[in-house]
């Protein structure tokens, strides 16, 4: 009863001056966090790879298109292996990039959650950069590589290592200094 | 043309918000004159319609399959029916920023329409802070997600729609929530106004309830009907998945509640002012807060949209000079706002107190939650996720209490109770409750949070009832009740007892179809057969068929249940404009209860063998029944015209 007659008084209303400028304080250790979290995004999403250096998966995929079989190339040549769909429009900006690359360089395409006959279309619409094709219908063996989006490229050197891993479409200039930068 | 008319149009809202911010500094700060005030009004008319016409002008291109325009060609198709051509307009990041406008638009004009003409330098001040939120908004919109960019050459078809979005609930679900996000703008701009005038009243109170109560109910509507889509649409069976994007979304809701409860105290006891305004400042952050976290990719969901990290620099520059302004205006002001009057703990004010205080802690608790795998990221490098368990431990063990509280809160006067008035309107409410609740742990045999569950229910049910035969009883003679006073209580109360009856439902629905409901995973052929809770389940067969826009398989399920028997239909969709499937789930109602059907992909192809998944989840219905209704009883408290003229009761 001591107790009740106690929170019966009891008189609350304050102490609430603490809220003058706690919220203040709050807030802007949380927008300073943020801001450090976004302006990291793009050199994250560059480098932080958990595949880097590491061999490139032998991703058992359809093959739509091209004779040259992934887990034979792995380990002996230098390739490039493109994550692409027919949906994107960012890759149609950087197929061109591919194409030119493709002159001298081996490119591995492959499809991400789409259906032959886009890929195909998309292909005889824009010319094939591609030695091979293949298809990864849901984006199972992108889950494995832990791809963040297409378009996306990964660089394999001549030891089958992944060495360099580049989200979105790449540019002439962008392609040069991954492949000045991996060649050091 | 109509592209550009509509692009257009945008910019002329943008210069003419730079204007409407000159012009409220005038009329606010420097010099007020009638005709100044005049020509800020019409300045908001003209803006309001500026931002509804583009957003209009959108929607008939998009019906138009208008392809020249990147937006629509990204996200449209031609052999879409006309509602998905239409609710496409919102389905993506550029077009739901639009609607977000129009909105802005729309609320800006129903403010400056119904404000009094005594209150011209309060709706001048209110008008600065909208002027600023428009120029953000707008600013972000053309700068770096604007819709009416065109592409060259046109292309002849679109590339369509994602094929989960084409659905009735996702039609309206965005619509809604926005109405719910944006019409937070007008208690903030609210509260700024009071801060800049220094003055903060019982009449200010009663002024911004009704915008609290409006968001509050479109929120409540928006989220109810974003976990109703989730639940027959994604095929998981259950309804809430605790996923950052709705996470971030229920934050500004609870914060919304709690402000609701706050602004009574502001209103009837002029009292915890510098928390309703404090309150009414974070709810609004928090939805730019929740803005900046989709559309930036900082957190991946299910809901994210295509992210772009200079999207997410301009929200996070613009969420944090709005809400530091906000928040130093604050501090400054403080002392001169609040009286810090002392009450007493035992009264309505101070359990609305106290429910605030839980409330606020439990969206605090999500938010970390949230956030919590972005600060190990950055600190460890590690990637975790936070899932449900976390915020059933977190949130429940505050949420209950709340509720509990404000079962007991209903009951209590203003200012002071004493022992003797307390158990005299309690005494009976908790022998029967009590009754009632020894009744439900003998009969129902289940977990302790059924019964827990049940209890709350009951609970807040009682205390509405109690409180209803309070107000309709003859003062001093025991059990004379006169039903003629039901109509001396006002409508906002009945608003109130709505709401409330309504968490009473939704917890009912939680608590039995969490704690009751049957599963089963498992594979299946054709013409074998499962038994969930009692009923039987035949696979019969499986049919495919060409619809409008997609590939259908539908296997039909044969259903029998003592001497009931009846048919389910569980579809496979392929969408042929983009290949991407999607599953239907088949629901079969019963009474309060479903018996939900998902049927998968054939595995391996031709083997006849498919992956079902049945749940029966019995009352769920009621999660989604309750939560209409709560919004229900926001709505009727809206209709509450007679608000502020009514002599103030229990004083």
């Amino acid at each position: 009863m001591a107790l009740y007659q106690f929170l019966i008084e009891k008189e609350v209303g304050k102490k609430l001056k603490i809220l003058k400028l706690l919220p203040l304080i709050v807030f802007s250790l949380l927008s300073y966090f943020l801001y450090w979290k976004i302006s990291n995004i793009e050199e994250t999403k560059e480098l932080s790879s958990a595949m880097l250096n590491k061999d490139f998966p032998k991703l058992d995929l359809k093959v739509l298109e091209g004779d040259l079989i992934l887990s034979k190339l792995i380990g002996k040549e230098f390739f490039i292996v493109n994550y692409f769909a027919s949906w994107c429009l960012p890759c149609r900006q950087e197929h061109e990039v591919l194409q030119k690359f493709s002159k001298k360089n081996i490119i591995i395409g492959i499809g991400y959650k789409d259906t032959e006959k886009n890929i195909k279309e998309f292909i005889f619409e824009l010319g094939n950069p591609y030695k091979t094709i293949m298809m990864d219908y849901k984006g199972r063996a992108a889950i494995e590589l832990g791809l963040y989006g297409v378009p996306e490229t990964y660089f394999i050197n001549d030891k089958g290592k992944i060495k360099f891993r580049h989200v979105g479409p790449l540019t002439t200039e962008k392609l040069n200094n991954i492949i000045s930068l991996l060649s050091k | 043309m109509i592209g550009e008319i509509g692009h257009i149009f945008l910019i002329f809202a943008l210069t003419l918000s730079f204007l409407q911010l000159v012009c409220s500094v005038k009329t606010s700060f420097f010099y007020y004159s009638e005709n100044n005030f005049k020509i800020l009004k019409r300045l908001t008319y003209f803006i309001s319609f500026f931002l509804l016409g583009s957003f209009f002008l959108l929607i008939i291109s998009y019906v138009n399959s208008d392809f020249s325009i990147l937006n629509i060609y990204n996200n449209s198709h031609t052999n879409k029916p006309l509602l998905y051509k239409i609710s496409g307009t919102w389905g993506n990041h550029e077009g739901s920023l639009l609607m977000w406008l129009a909105m802005l638009g729309f609320y800006g004009l129903l403010f400056t329409r119904l404000t009094k003409k005594e209150s011209n330098t309060f709706t001048s001040k209110a008008l600065f802070a909208i002027s600023i939120i428009n120029i953000g908004f707008i600013g972000f919109t053309i700068f770096t997600s604007n819709p009416f960019i065109r592409i060259s050459p046109i292309p002849l078809e679109g590339n369509g729609l994602n094929p989960v979005l084409q659905d009735p609930g996702l039609a309206f679900h965005p619509p809604l929530l926005y109405l719910g996000y944006v019409g937070l703008t007008i208690p903030f701009s609210y509260s700024i106004a009071a801060l800049l005038e220094g003055k903060i009243d019982n009449q200010w109170a009663k002024a911004i309830r009704p915008w609290i109560l409006a968001p509050w109910v479109f929120l409540t509507l928006g989220i109810s009907l974003g976990s109703f889509w989730a639940y027959y649409e994604l095929g998981w069976g259950g309804w809430w998945f605790w996923d950052p994007v709705e996470n971030i979304s229920l934050l500004p809701w609870l914060l919304t509640t709690a402000l609701l409860h706050s602004n009574r105290v502001t209103e009837k006891r002029n009292n915890l002012k510098s928390w309703t305004i404090l309150l009414s400042i974070i709810a609004f952050s928090l939805t730019l807060l929740g803005t900046f976290i989709v559309r930036s990719g900082l957190l991946t969901s299910v809901h994210a949209f295509a992210s772009d990290p200079a999207r997410g620099i301009f929200i996070l520059s613009f969420l944090f000079l709005v809400t530091i302004c906000s928040l130093i205006l604050y501090a400054l002001k403080y002392e001169k706002i609040e009286n810090n009057k002392s009450f007493h703990l035992i009264s309505k004010e101070g359990g609305l107190l106290l429910n605030n205080v839980f409330l606020c802690s439990s969206a605090a608790t999500i938010l970390l939650g949230t956030l919590w795998p972005l600060f190990v990221e950055v600190t460890t490098g590690k990637d975790i996720s936070v899932g449900s368990p976390y915020f059933k431990l977190v949130f429940l063990p505050l949420i209950i209490p709340a509720i509990y509280l404000s079962g007991i809160s209903i009951n209590l006067n203003w200012k002071f109770n004493t022992i003797q008035a307390i158990l005299g309107r309690l005494g009976k409410f908790l022998i029967i409750f009590l009754f009632i609740i020894i009744g439900i742990t003998f009969l129902l045999e289940g977990p302790a949070m059924l019964i827990l569950g049940l209890s709350l229910s009951v609970w807040l049910f009682l205390s509405i009832v109690t409180d209803i035969l309070d107000k309709i009883k003859y003062r001093g003679v025991k059990n004379n009740f006169k039903i003629k006073k039901l109509f001396l209580i006002p409508i906002s109360t009945y608003g109130m007892y709505v709401a409330h009856l309504g968490v009473a439902i939704f917890i009912l629905g939680v608590a039995v179809s969490d704690t009751k409901n049957k599963y089963f995973e498992g594979i299946l052929r054709v013409g074998e057969n499962i038994i969930v809770a009692n009923y039987k389940i035949d696979f019969f067969k499986v049919t495919s068929s060409e619809e409008k826009n997609w590939i259908a398989e539908k296997g039909l399920f044969l259903i029998q249940k003592q001497n009931q028997e009846f048919t389910m239909n569980a579809e496979r969709r392929v969408y042929k404009d983009t290949g991407m499937p999607s599953t239907e789930a088949a629901i079969y109602r019963n009474y309060f209860n479903h018996l939900y059907l998902v049927m998968g992909q054939e595995q391996p192809i031709n083997s006849g063998q498919r992956i079902v998944r049945v749940y029966y989840n019995p009352f769920i219905i009621l999660i989604w029944l309750g939560a209409f209704i709560m919004a229900l009883g926001g709505f009727i408290s809206i209709l509450d015209r007679k608000r502020g003229r009514k002599k103030i009761e229990n004083t």
